[in-house]
């Protein structure tokens, strides 16, 4: 079943955080009597998961290149010398 | 997001940022690793999971620093290496090993599960393949927490409402397929 944006919108507020203490109230009721709903925000959540996971990962791979480029740089060679010398 | 953390997550910003914090505080953390019988890619590993929850933290203005920022990243990593390879917790997801660590870290409800860490890692490499510039859309409105003017501007659209309307239909098509592909894996409903 699709979701309209505005009832998407109006989920979305509720989990992260960003909506009243009398609409959050309201979502929460609507969970535990809706077994439809409750199901529909699992996936919603699942997809915010997924949002985070892929940004995190995203954020590794510049960490990545981060790392790559310094131990490259002839200007980090006694910075680099001293690290491999740890191990 | 305060305004320094808003500067500072541009990505030629951040780069900069995280080469000047590897600078200050690779070696440290190189060093701990490396006195326990460490590796350096394992030493890479760690020290790039605090710089994460480090960015997260700066993103969100939760970041109280009393001291300085390698010495804090270097408590971050000490606490991850730790957890990891002396309680062999290797596998364990960021968010877990995390959760003890100053009161915690937003955890997901939806993944607590190692089964659903597993398929969640499944879908994030599907989509790296297919679906990137809906990825990153979404990622600069709910990751980096730009607000829609930005993110607006950042992927070239007229204005915040056509932004706004794009995001949606990206939203859509990630839920379809983490349904889709979540029930393909079967272990992730409980």
């Amino acid at each position: 079943m699709k979701t309209s944006w505005s009832e998407w919108q109006w989920r979305e507020d509720c989990l992260l955080g960003n909506a009243s203490g009398e609409e959050r109230a309201l979502f929460e009721a609507k969970r535990l009597v809706d077994p439809e709903f409750n199901e529909s925000i699992r996936w919603q959540q699942a997809t915010y998961a997924v949002i985070r996971a892929y940004g995190r990962a995203e954020l590794r791979a510049e960490l990545k290149q981060v790392h790559q480029r310094l131990f490259a740089d002839p200007a980090h060679r006694s910075f680099v010398e001293k690290i491999k010398s740890l191990f | 997001m305060t305004e320094t953390s808003k500067h500072l997550i541009g990505e030629e910003g951040r780069k900069a940022m995280f080469t000047t914090l590897y600078e200050e505080g690779f070696h440290g953390v190189a060093q701990y690793v490396a006195r326990r019988g460490g590796t350096l890619e394992e030493a890479e590993d760690v020290f790039q999971d605090a710089l994460i929850l480090y960015y997260e933290k700066m993103r969100d203005g939760s970041l109280e620093l009393h001291q300085r920022e390698s010495a804090y990243l270097f408590g971050i990593a000490r606490y991850l290496w730790n957890k990891r390879y002396r309680e062999s917790m290797r596998y364990t997801s960021l968010d877990n090993l995390m959760a003890d660590f100053e009161g915690g870290v937003e955890g997901e409800p939806w993944a607590e599960r190692s089964e659903q860490q597993v398929a969640m890692k499944r879908i994030v490499r599907l989509l790296q393949h297919a679906g990137k510039r809906c990825m990153r859309l979404l990622t600069a409105y709910y990751y980096e927490r730009l607000d829609m003017d930005n993110v607006a501007s950042r992927f070239g659209f007229s204005g915040k409402r056509s932004a706004t309307v794009q995001k949606f239909k990206c939203l859509q098509k990630v839920k379809q397929l983490v349904n889709e592909k979540s029930l393909q894996y079967e272990d992730f409903m409980e």
